[in-house]
């Protein structure tokens, strides 16, 4: 059980109320907490954003004038794509009010009167989950029009996606609600100036957003103390791979990685990790020699050159053959690019094609050079992060691993498996076609 | 002018003006930027990236295209940090693009070879297979090679923002993204041939012009389009034939004007040339004897029909296309009043005896963006006038509402609002709506009227333009009559017209003439009265000037003498708001064919002697006549109008890809737009009638009663069906 974003997991509004939900929205609502005191408090907490680029939220909220002629948005970004990541799904499943809560009070406070929850198009329960919550807010008066007796209106509408990766882009997922094709715009403008229907918009996390109400109700202090320095709060992280019990956790920043992995049960067989993604598979990785008093925090995760992303930690052990993983893993790159812009239409595919041919054995040590090189020329070239997120991973495998790429390229098979490459993706495909 | 700002490109201090962009500024400034998808008249998306540059204070290279500029910015464009973005970008680019330049058709003009040239490497590094992509077929006039396609979506682009169709779009994600009509449609734009020129690479090429030379091969001629009443310029390309004055047409392309069309042409503009070089020239003087026609040397044909003209002339009428040039209609003014023949007039599709007051209207197209309401009337302005419907197109997107009248809902690409109106009643709706308006002020803002080709001929045009230009008085409106032809107004300066001594094509076809003078004119198609103008012209002594040798020509005419098409006669338009262009002829005329000014000549000068007379020193003339033309004031009419008495007329012009007999034989065109069969009537009871005679008759909602609408030009309108008969079927 955690302490912000998943301290109840039961989605019924009595549960909520029973916890002391909504209390911090209707003393928004009757003034009892100024605007400005609440955004002072978001800003204090240096709670920052969940989602994986970790951008400050106070300081995203204060983008938006509130007294600003025109209407104003806010968007939910439930839509959780990122490889190696389930932890909005439990928000959306098990806490669905103190998100409805948090949306309401962020809302409130940027001067929207529209939200918009977008969820990925596989959560359908999610979505049953959350409409059934709002339905009963809005029944008690917490969400609608006049609130709680007052003369504010928030609406909240529910999406869901059709099942594209790169909506999860803040952008792009404007580009959906819109009714268009989900593919990221130039910025700048940014959402704040020009956002969802060209107005200004402001999209977190849907665990951000959760993260709210709780802070607002117990003080930035006490989120600042319940992490560490620079990093505060809580995260959720969701491992998965080679440990005995791959699960989700609710757990301070700042906590010892090691921790982490024995509330998993260890890894697997007893093994040794060989390497940790720790943040979603966008982020660079890193190798089983630098965990040594590694904790996961911003500054933690600094100094081993890796990102806290959005919390989708992946534990690979000995027997993993990162060439084969890489590959795996630019697969999925390659299917989710956009295809707008050319450097990552093109180089996902080039990089791919490499890579499959290292697989095959075809390749020279040369290649292995090329590769890093191509996902280099990617990055920060183009519309959105997404460059960042294939070249990143692809550079830190072969800066990482190098030794295991070349050992692949010159012997034309696995440093790990071997000849007996055992499972392969490709032959698995070939055999569903 | 917006305010000016400070800022340095590769240490060059500039000045710009708040609100440019600065792909735009750095090129003014001599500091080119290399971009494919970027096109100033076209949305900004920034996706092909090429145009990276270092911003001092930003961490990432930015487009340029999609950066605006700001004070005191430093941009670089040559520093490492942009010239290895650049480099990247076009190595992506042409990773999977085909390097098949010498067998492509857009080698030697091509964005992409240029760019790759300028900012990439010399030494490829891919060694993957190459993707390829299916082609599709987009109709006869755009080609593709998909392969090729660099996916900047400028053509996407201007299907939405310009053309007004989502035909096309991006289909399929990360390198399977590609450029598809998804329903395998087929291009359907009146400005299709637009993306040919927007496409970058080689991906989108035009059909007719494939394969057929390379373009440091021709020599560009400036022109002006024959089609419309806009005169958009047009450059002629043309290749050599061994000798320099043997060439032909081979392709058109848009010239940038920004008054009149911009960067853009209309496919009929764009592809007409085809007609120019087709095997239905006619290629010598072709005299009719026993039934049968002989050819004949220009010399004696030319003496047969000076004395044809001395014997007819009193009864003798001139009918002129409205395709002829200014310094034609001057020649053939002067030619014929001297031998006393007043009955001239090139406004043949007229039903309407009276004239309609025809003068310049100022507003350029850019204008029309301004007004608050727009009503067109009669028109078909998507086909009729394609520069034009553009910026109706735009002003519509600037929130002005547009509203349509007539007894045909045509089909546009901006939203607005149809008022249906029978034939019989058009110019008393009008005239209502004109009081309601002033009584209850129900056009808002700023009002601008566009009359098209069905007011042009409808046979009550004079009250319609005096009841529109009375309101326009009153309210400080303003109004614009959109002619069919290319010159129209040019003739009416020239004194191509029968004044007020002479008859009008209306009172001609009452009168029995003896002889008829037909100069590009298919009296079966270009007239507002094709029974009765063929009846005329095959019972009188017809001598026809055509560039075509068409069945409806043979057919009534007795003398046919080969004219130049406008490609390849110097001359000069005025468009509808008064513009004077001249141009020079692109090519030597086909076979035996003469220039209409040199025929004239030669004639004026067999029937009275010689006179000193250059093409330039008429299209001075004609220049002077018309600045110091004095347009006749409007009368006020203040009849009310009643509905006319019903009868079959032909009310409606040709499909706007077979408006002129040039049109009619440019093979792609009538390819892209076959001519419908089926006609259109509004109610059950017309069908019933009428479906034993016309088996493709059909109901549809776009039809006001009592109109059939026929796509071989033709609208028709009559009291009691059932007397139908076979008039339509003049063909």
């Amino acid at each position: 059980m955690g302490k912000v974003c998943l301290r109840i997991q039961d989605p019924s509004l009595e549960a909520y109320l029973a916890i002391g939900g909504y209390q911090v929205w209707e003393k928004l609502i009757k003034g009892e907490i100024a605007l400005s005191d609440a955004l002072a408090e978001i800003k204090a907490s240096m709670l920052s954003g969940r989602g994986g680029a970790g951008f400050l939220t106070g300081l995203k909220w204060g983008f938006i004038n509130r007294e600003a002629a025109g209407e104003k948005y806010l968007i939910c970004n439930s839509d959780e794509g990122e490889p190696g990541t389930c932890k909005d799904t439990l928000i959306l499943r098990h806490n669905p009010h103190q998100l409805i809560e948090g949306m309401l009070i962020c809302a409130y406070v940027i001067g929207a009167g529209t939200c918009y929850n977008y969820l990925r198009g596989e959560y359908i329960r999610e979505f049953d989950a959350c409409e059934k919550a709002l339905r009963e807010a809005i029944e008690k008066g917490y969400c609608g029009e006049n609130i709680l007796g007052s003369d504010v209106t928030i609406h909240i509408h529910q999406l869901l996606g059709a099942g594209s990766y790169i909506v999860g882009e803040e952008t792009a997922m404007m580009e959906s609600i819109e009714g268009k094709r989900a593919m990221p715009r130039n910025k700048p403008p940014f959402p704040a100036q020009s956002g969802l229907w060209g107005k200004a918009t402001t999209i977190n996390n849907t665990e951000t957003l959760a993260s709210v109400p709780v802070i607002l109700e117990k003080g930035s202090q006490w989120f600042l103390d319940l992490g560490v320095n620079n990093s505060s709060g809580t995260k959720i992280f969701c491992v998965s791979g080679h440990v005995n019990n791959p699960s989700v956790h609710e757990l301070p920043m700042g906590t010892p990685f090691h921790e982490l992995i024995e509330l998993c049960g260890g890894v697997r067989h007893g093994r040794k990790i060989k390497a940790l993604i720790p943040g979603g598979t966008s982020m660079p990785v890193i190798p089983g020699d630098k965990l040594e008093g590694l904790t996961m925090d911003k500054d933690g995760l600094a100094s081993v050159n890796s990102y806290i992303g959005s919390g989708g930690v992946i534990v690979m052990d000995e027997t993993t053959c990162m060439v084969e993983a890489l590959t795996h893993m630019m697969r999925f790159y390659h299917d989710e690019s956009c295809g707008q812009c050319t450097p990552c239409r093109e180089g996902s595919g080039w990089i791919l094609k490499m890579l499959n041919r290292v697989m095959a054995g075809e390749a020279e040590i040369e290649l292995i050079a090329q590769i890093r090189e191509v996902a280099s020329k990617i990055e920060g070239r183009t519309i959105c992060a997404f460059g960042e997120a294939i070249s990143w991973p692809v550079t830190s495998f072969i800066d990482c691993f190098y030794d295991e790429f070349v050992y692949f390229a010159q012997h034309g098979h696995s440093m790990i498996k071997g000849d007996n490459k055992g499972f392969s993706w490709q032959d698995h495909m070939d055999r569903l076609n | 002018m917006s305010e000016k700002i400070e800022l340095s490109i590769n240490g060059k201090k500039v000045i710009a003006a708040k609100g440019e962009r600065l792909i735009d500024v750095a090129k003014r400034e001599g500091d080119y930027i290399p971009r494919f998808c970027y096109h100033p008249k076209l949305s900004v998306v920034a996706s092909c990236r090429m145009c990276l540059v270092d911003i001092e204070g930003m961490g990432k290279p930015q487009p340029a295209c999609a950066t605006y500029v700001s004070q005191d910015m430093m941009v670089r464009t040559q520093s490492k940090k942009a010239i290895d973005a650049q480099k990247a970008i076009m190595q992506f680019l042409l990773i999977n693009h085909p390097l098949n330049c010498p067998i492509c058709d857009q080698g030697g003009e091509c964005e992409l070879q240029d760019t790759a040239m300028g900012y990439g490497e010399g030494v490829s590094e891919y060694t993957e297979d190459k993707r390829t992509v299916e082609d599709e077929d987009l109709g006869p006039l755009v080609a593709t090679e998909m392969s090729l396609c660099i996916h900047c979506t400028r053509c996407v682009r201007f299907g939405k923002e310009i053309a007004g169709i989502s035909d096309l779009g991006l289909v399929g994600r990360s390198d399977s993204a590609m450029i598809s009509t998804y329903l395998n449609t087929g291009l359907k734009s009146e400005l299709s041939g637009n993306m040919i020129d927007l496409c970058p690479v080689g991906a989108l090429t035009s059909k007719p012009f494939k394969f057929k030379g390379r373009s440091w091969g021709f020599k560009q001629h400036l022109g002006i389009s024959p089609h419309d009443c806009v005169g958009s310029n047009l450059a002629y390309h043309t290749i050599a034939k061994g000798y320099d004055y043997l060439s032909d047409v081979i392709r058109v392309l848009p010239y940038h004007q920004p008054l009149l069309n911009d960067t853009w042409l209309s496919d009929r503009d764009r592809f007409s040339y085809e007609g120019i070089n087709s095997d239905k020239r006619l290629k010598k003087p072709l005299v009719k004897k026993g039934g049968q026609f002989e050819e004949i040397d220009w010399q004696d044909a030319l003496l047969m029909v000076s004395e044809k003209l001395k014997a007819h002339k009193d009864a003798m009428g001139v009918w002129v296309s409205s395709q002829a040039t200014c310094e034609e209609g001057y020649l053939i003014q002067s030619l014929f009043s001297k031998l006393g023949v007043l009955n001239i007039d090139a406004q043949l599709l007229r039903n309407d005896v009276h004239n309609m007051d025809l003068r310049p209207y100022d507003i350029p197209p850019e204008d029309i963006i301004s007004y608050d309401t727009i009503v067109l009337v009669g028109s078909n302005i998507r086909y009729e006038q394609p520069m034009l419907s553009i910026k109706v197109k735009q002003a519509f997107e600037n929130g002005a509402n547009v509203h349509s009248i007539g007894s045909i809902h045509h089909e546009y690409y901006f939203e607005h609002t149809h008022h249906m109106t029978p034939v019989q009643t058009l110019v008393k709706t009008v005239y209502e709506t004109c009081q309601l308006a002033k009584e209850a002020g129900i056009l808002k803002g700023k009002v601008l009227w566009i009359l098209g080709e069905e007011a042009w001929i409808h046979p009550q045009a004079s009250l319609l333009q005096s009841i529109i230009h009375n309101y326009c008085e009153n309210k400080s409106a303003s109004y614009m009559v959109l002619p069919p032809g290319a010159n129209t107004l040019g003739l009416l300066a020239a004194g191509c017209h029968p004044g007020s001594a002479g008859m009008g094509f209306q009172k001609m076809l009452d009168k029995p003439l003896e002889m008829v003078w037909m100069h590009q004119v298919d009296p079966l198609l270009d007239t507002a009265d094709p029974k009765r103008a063929y009846e005329q012209a095959k019972s009188a002594f017809t001598v026809s000037l055509s560039s075509f040798d068409t069945e409806g020509i043979r057919d009534c005419a007795d003398l046919i003498l080969p004219l130049a098409v406008v490609a390849e006669s110097p001359g000069t338009y005025i468009n509808y708001m008064g513009y004077v262009q001249s141009f020079k002829s692109a090519t030597a005329p086909k076979h035996e064919a003469k220039m209409g000014f040199s025929i004239y000549d030669v004639l004026y000068q067999i029937l009275f002697g010689a006179r000193e007379q250059k093409i330039e020193a008429i299209s001075k003339k004609v220049h002077h006549e018309y600045t110091n033309k004095k347009w006749p004031t409007i009368i006020e009419n203040l009849e009310v109008p009643k509905p006319i008495d019903a009868k079959w007329q032909r009310l409606g012009l040709s499909h706007h890809v077979r408006s002129d007999i040039q049109l009619r034989h440019a093979e792609s065109l009538q390819k892209a737009y076959p001519i419908e069969e089926v006609v259109y009537c509004s109610d059950q009871a017309t069908y019933d009638l009428m479906h034993k005679h016309l088996p493709n008759i059909q109901v549809s909602d776009k039809v006001a009663p009592g109109v059939l609408f026929y796509e071989r030009a033709t609208v028709f309108y009559g009291a009691s069906c059932g007397e139908v008969g076979l008039e339509i079927d003049h063909e």
